[in-house]
């Protein structure tokens, strides 16, 4: 090949190359590139002594997505009240967060009992459907289904289930489900710590089907079990 | 070193290249030591908080007084050659043809199997007497102290770490208090996949394995804050697995275990009997509705249509 | 059909080629190659991706996670065949097998020339050489972009570029791609191509095998490449089991590519192994071998020896994790430390097949730039051989503070402090070469001082972490990192600079631009030092490995990390740019033999022709004569006629002779 086809296919080639791997950083590694961030911010600004509520459900099955079998949480966007398959949220620093976790999955043993007690929210208390609870027995009750933990601030609520067996034998079986599938209401409420940053947030429940202890997929995967708090300052 | 054959065709003595580099290297590495143990040493990682923590201290300290001489011969050996031993422009001339030196290379092979041997006799020493250097040493402990006082055991799970006093009626807890002056053994184990229970100023580092209970010990001698991070890679969020304990005094220590005790006494009864190792596949005390459900434990059916799918 | 009383398909070494087969020369896109490998491939993916569902999608296990493991494996297996039958690998058995005749078309493909062969299942070692070449480079260039990530990734402990899972599953390709493909970087191209020339032989002793060895590497990397498209594996390339059970989809990528590049290797090792014990030229002793090929044999039988217990521990993994056995799996009677056993057992070898070549090359270097003999020749090589050996009997230091049996520890403890001392013969070998030298500081000589300024600092810190108190501190953390990086990095992939400038006019008469070379060689000096020598403090302070999460007080030491790493990739991309603008554009020829190397690859054309030599050369001395008045030539290369004929076999000699 003459000397200029060869710089010229050299030109070509590094281009291309340089424009495969910037589409591969784009699309699959960036974090823009995962689940959406719910914004609670909007209209609260930090230590305003105004309250943000975050309504979220838990799911049995996502047939919303590809992986019709993954149990997953769902996020309530606080402006058109849709139910937005995330489970990233964005909240103001120092503020009060009410908490309200409708909970259709039926129950499930945890691996470790310690977290059936409630902690680190106002009162170390919170309501299933409206009764004050502070620990859940999951071994011993058909009581827990998933939890909501924020280990680095000390939050663990274990998200009650329907505790009889015929409504675990009639779950909700598309996502997100509606209010008439059985299910509990949890609330609770904590405050968000002054520093801003990126919080994570998990389930202790092994509710990863089919993957070794159940705490494979879904659990692992940010969307459905776990996310980021992030807290906004 | 000693002087080598020279070549016929040379009419100059050949300078003693050895004593040279031996002089400038004595020199250097009396000065290195000296600023590892005086300067440095009291400074290196991982500090004195406990007696373990002050022996890898030590280690670390005695290693760099080995390293640092061995590192000076060869940098000396090398910025040497490339300063006298470099080709002069216009000279093609081929080197003395030295093929070897018997003495020269039994001295090598001598001093450094002496040095590796010595440097091993120092580390099992160093191994034994802390009691396993604050290592998980597995469910025998080879070494362990004459007496323990305090028993804590360390139950890593995906992704947080948690702590059981047993003989504080068995709480759980996710704070990691110690208390000064009394020598402790960790037992560390896991419910899921393998962690690494990390208390670095404490210099305690031993794996979490489940069904495994891997033993270390550790004498804390001064008070204060030290972070706790997971170190094998267990999953999404291994990199936030991470917290902080506290050494204090002992009074202060048994205040906050009596306390802790009667707090969390509702959610010890829930507890499992404290055990060296969990297998939370199989629990005995399953509620009816449960068990009706088809479930025999936590995260167990993993395998086949005739275990119970759910979970 | 007739029995044909003298077959045309088996040669002896030294025999001409048999006529050609009379067959039309077919053009590229009719040639099995590339191309029909990749449609090969890509048939065979979706015919064991639909077997698999066949087979399990009705399985509980499968139906409740949405994945299904044993169609990924499944789909793999029939990729890797497909790959391999596209590529014309089977071709040539299956002939033999029906009974047809089986063309020899390496002669005409290699007067033809041109760049199609490159892309085909050749046979030739040279082509295979050069094959090797280009796909390390893409390769580590690939797996490098993977580590300018990680190190984006960590300039700030709070502020997350990257999402955690993104950012672990970066971290685990990045040092799968490296530790798995990294081991033929300089056996692949400079072992296949220079063994032959350097012992004196026309040809390897099994050229099928070496080619399939080759194929196999694009078609590991792009599998450990295609976890990515399922979201990666979280468990860094170490792969520990439970975790590794747990994993999706990713995790059977990772575990394919890796045994398959395990099978690479060990068919590459064998190769390798035979071509050097059996087809050394008259006159070749052991004791006139070429340091280079010392230590290509003994990396070989590390291959042959360790790779097969790396592919029996994925193979468990893979069946863990498809069909439900429970190797690893405590609660149900397997034991997580049978998983890191199996796999320090191979990844302990690992390593130094990783460094060993480096040691290879850089011993050979010295002494044409030193025009010296090598120093201690009997030492260096048995040096090598030690490290070999003993590589196999220091594995637990990795599993030291995991709960293995307390006792274990001080033997472990001793070996892998005498490990070191064999280590240290390259050193010695090294400084006795020096003395007295007249050191002529080309471009792969300064590299070849970088490989020993290097490797010093990750042989030394190696030496801290084989005592077990202090490996009490360091474990899992950056300190073992940057002593890896030291000697695997600094070591191997510095000696692949220097044999790349050293031999790159050999291997294609064409040279490197010195200019850029020397840019490249002090920016990649000093960034590299600059990058990993924090570490050491880093990892000495409490950071853990594979975190994305760190300490506030370490930010400043990570971001002068990530710089550096930023010019060491600049400074990769330098080479790169060399490498491409002399091949391609440039095209400066250097024929003749510009280090005036002793070498008896030296001693051919460059590039050597079709059959290396003329004649097989009879071999006079070790290829260090240097100071010697009047040394004769390494070799004799056209030797009267008897001299030849009384190294065979009468009835060899006699078709030779004819």
């Amino acid at each position: 090949m003459s000397l200029q086809a060869r710089v010229a296919t050299l030109i070509v080639a590094f281009l291309g190359v340089a424009a495969v791997v910037a589409f591969v950083v784009v699309k699959y590694f960036l974090a823009s590139s995962g689940p959406p961030t719910e914004d609670f911010t909007a209209h609260v600004t930090a230590d305003t002594g105004t309250a943000v509520n975050v309504v979220m459900q838990e799911a049995p099955q996502t047939t919303v997505t590809t992986d019709p079998d993954w149990v997953t949480y769902f996020i309530q966007n606080p402006r058109t009240h849709q139910w937005v398959h995330t489970t990233n949220f964005a909240v103001p620093a120092g503020s009060r967060v009410n908490v309200t976790i409708y909970g259709f999955d039926g129950c499930t043993p945890l691996r470790n009992q310690l977290w059936g007690q409630v902690t680190g929210t106002i009162g170390n208390a919170m309501t299933v459907n409206g009764k004050t609870t502070k620990v859940l027995n999951s071994w011993s009750e058909c009581s827990v289904a998933h939890t909501f933990a924020i280990p680095s601030i000390g939050l663990n609520i274990p998200v009650a289930s329907p505790t009889s067996f015929q409504a675990n034998s009639n779950l909700c079986s598309t996502s997100p489900c509606d209010l008439d599938d059985p299910h509990t209401v949890v609330k609770f409420s904590f405050m968000t710590p002054r520093t801003a940053g990126t919080y994570f947030w998990q389930c202790k429940i092994p509710c990863g089907l089919g993957y070794l202890d159940g705490n494979g997929g879904p659990m692992q995967t940010i969307g459905y079990m776990t996310g980021n708090m992030q807290v906004v300052g | 070193m000693s002087a080598l054959n020279q070549p016929r065709h040379s009419t100059h003595r050949e300078p003693n290249h050895g004593l040279r580099m031996a002089l400038v290297w004595v020199v250097l590495s009396l000065a290195a030591d000296l600023v590892i143990w005086f300067v440095w040493y009291p400074h290196l990682p991982p500090g004195r908080m406990t007696d373990v923590a002050a022996g890898q201290q030590f280690d670390m300290a005695v290693l760099s007084l080995f390293a640092a001489p061995v590192i000076l011969f060869i940098w000396i050996y090398g910025i040497y050659a490339t300063v006298v031993w470099r080709r002069r422009p216009g000279d093609n001339e081929d080197g003395p043809p030295i093929r070897g030196n018997k003495r020269v290379s039994a001295a090598w092979i001598a001093v450094t199997t002496a040095l590796v041997l010595g440097l091993f006799g120092f580390g099992t020493y160093q191994l034994i007497v802390p009691n396993g250097a604050g290592g998980g040493q597995g469910a025998s402990p080879a070494w362990a102290p004459s007496k323990v006082d305090l028993q804590v055991q360390v139950i890593a799970q995906q992704w947080v770490f948690t702590y059981r006093y047993p003989q504080f009626g068995g709480f759980e807890t996710t704070q990691l208090v110690l208390p000064k002056g009394e020598e402790i053994q960790f037992h560390v184990t896991s419910l899921d996949v393998i962690h690494s229970f990390w208390a670095y100023q404490l210099g305690v580092k031993a794996d979490a394995n489940p069904g495994v209970d891997n033993v270390a010990f550790a004498r804390p001698q001064q008070t204060g804050p030290f972070v706790v991070r997971c170190n094998e890679l267990c999953g999404l969020w291994h990199g936030a697995m991470f917290d902080y304990g506290r050494v204090v005094s002992r009074a202060a220590f048994l205040t906050w275990a009596k306390t802790t005790e009667t707090k969390l006494a509702s959610v010890t009864k829930q507890l499992p009997p404290f055990a060296l190792t969990y297998d939370p596949t199989v629990i005995k005390t399953l509620g009816p509705v449960l068990t009706k459900l088809g479930l025999t434990g936590a995260g167990g059916g993993f395998y086949g249509p005739q275990v119970p799918v759910q979970p | 059909m007739a029995i044909e009383t003298e077959p045309t398909s088996g040669r002896l070494p030294g025999e001409p080629p048999p006529p050609a087969h009379p067959r039309r020369y077919r053009p590229w896109w009719l040639h099995p190659g590339m191309h029909t490998g990749f449609a090969g491939a890509v048939g065979g993916y979706f015919f064991g991706h639909w077997l698999g569902n066949a087979i399990g999608s009705g399985w509980q296990q499968v139906a409740t996670a949405d994945q299904n493991n044993l169609a990924m494996m499944l789909g793999y297996v029939f990729l890797t065949v497909g790959w391999l039958a596209g590529l014309g690998v089977f071709n040539d058995l299956l002939r033999g097998l029906i009974g047809r005749p089986i063309p020899h078309e390496e002669q005409e493909s290699e007067a033809r020339g041109g760049l199609a062969r490159y892309f085909q299942y050749t046979l030739g070692h040279k082509v295979v050489g050069i094959q090797y070449l280009v796909g390390m480079i893409i390769y580590f260039c690939t797996a490098g972009l993977l580590a300018m990530a990680i190190r984006t990734e960590l300039l700030s402990p709070t502020y997350h570029i990257f999402s955690a899972p993104t950012y672990i599953e970066i971290v685990g390709e990045h040092g799968t791609m490296m530790m798995m493909l990294m081991t033929s970087l300089i056996t692949g191209p400079f072992g296949n191509y220079l063994v032959p020339l350097m012992i004196g032989a026309k040809r390897v002793a099994f050229p099928r095998i070496e080619a399939l060895a080759f194929w196999l590497t694009p078609a590991a990397f792009l599998i450990l490449l295609s976890a990515l498209l399922v979201g990666g594996f979280p468990f860094g390339w170490t792969g520990y089991a439970p975790l590794s059970i747990q994993a999706t989809e990713g995790a059977d990528a990772y575990a394919f590519a890796f045994g398959l590049m395990g099978i690479s290797v060990i068919l590459a090792g064998f190769n390798l192994i035979a071509t050097i014990i059996c087809y050394r030229a008259p006159g070749m002793r052991w004791s006139r071998l070429p340091i280079f090929v010392w230590a290509v044999f003994t990396t070989s039988f590390l291959f042959v020896l360790a790779a097969p217990v790396l592919i029996g521990g994925m193979y468990m993994m893979l069946t863990d994790r498809t069909v439900q056995t429970a190797f690893f799996v405590d609660q149900l009677g397997g034991s997580a430390y049978l998983y890191q056993n199996v796999f320090w057992f191979f990844g302990h070898p690992e390593v130094y097949i990783l460094a060993l070549p480096g040691f290879g090359v850089v011993s050979e270097l010295l002494p044409v730039f030193c025009r010296k003999p090598l120093f201690a020749y009997r030492v260096s090589a048995a040096g090598m051989l030690g490290v070999g050996l003993l590589s196999f009997f220091v594995w637990q230091h990795h599993l030291f503070v995991s709960g293995i049996n307390p006792d274990m520890r001080p033997v472990f403890m001793l070996t892998t402090e005498l490990i070191s001392v064999p280590t240290g013969f390259i050193f010695l070998v090294a400084l006795g070469t020096l003395w007295r030298a007249k050191i002529r500081f080309e471009v792969p000589m300064l590299f070849v001082f970088a490989f020993f300024f290097n490797f010093l600092i990750g042989g030394v810190t190696g030496v801290y972490q084989s005592d077990v108190p202090a490996d009490v501190l360091v474990h899992g953390s950056f300190f073992v990192m940057a002593h890896f990086h030291y000697t695997i990095m600094g070591g191997l992939v510095f000696a692949f600079m220097a044999a790349i400038y050293y031999w790159l006019p050999k291997l294609t008469g064409i040279r490197l631009n010195r200019t850029l070379g020397l840019i490249q060689f002090w920016t990649m000096f000093i960034a590299f030092n600059s990058t990993f020598l924090p570490l050491f403090a880093v990892g000495a302070l409490g950071q853990p490995r594979r975190v994305f999460e760190y300490a506030q007080n370490l930010q400043t030491l990570n971001d002068w990390v990530s710089i550096s790493s930023f010019v060491l990739g600049g400074s990769i991309l330098v080479f790169v740019m060399n490498f491409v603008w002399s091949m391609v554009i440039v095209r400066e020829r250097e024929t003749g033999n510009p280090w005036q190397s002793r070498g008896l690859e030296w001693q051919t054309s460059s590039p050597p022709p079709f059959e290396n030599f003329r004649h097989i050369p009879v071999v006079l001395s070790d290829p260090y004569e240097y100071g010697v008045k009047d040394a004769p030539p390494v070799a004799e290369l056209d030797p009267p006629p008897g001299v030849l004929a009384a190294t065979f076999d009468p009835a060899v000699a006699a078709r030779l002779e004819a």
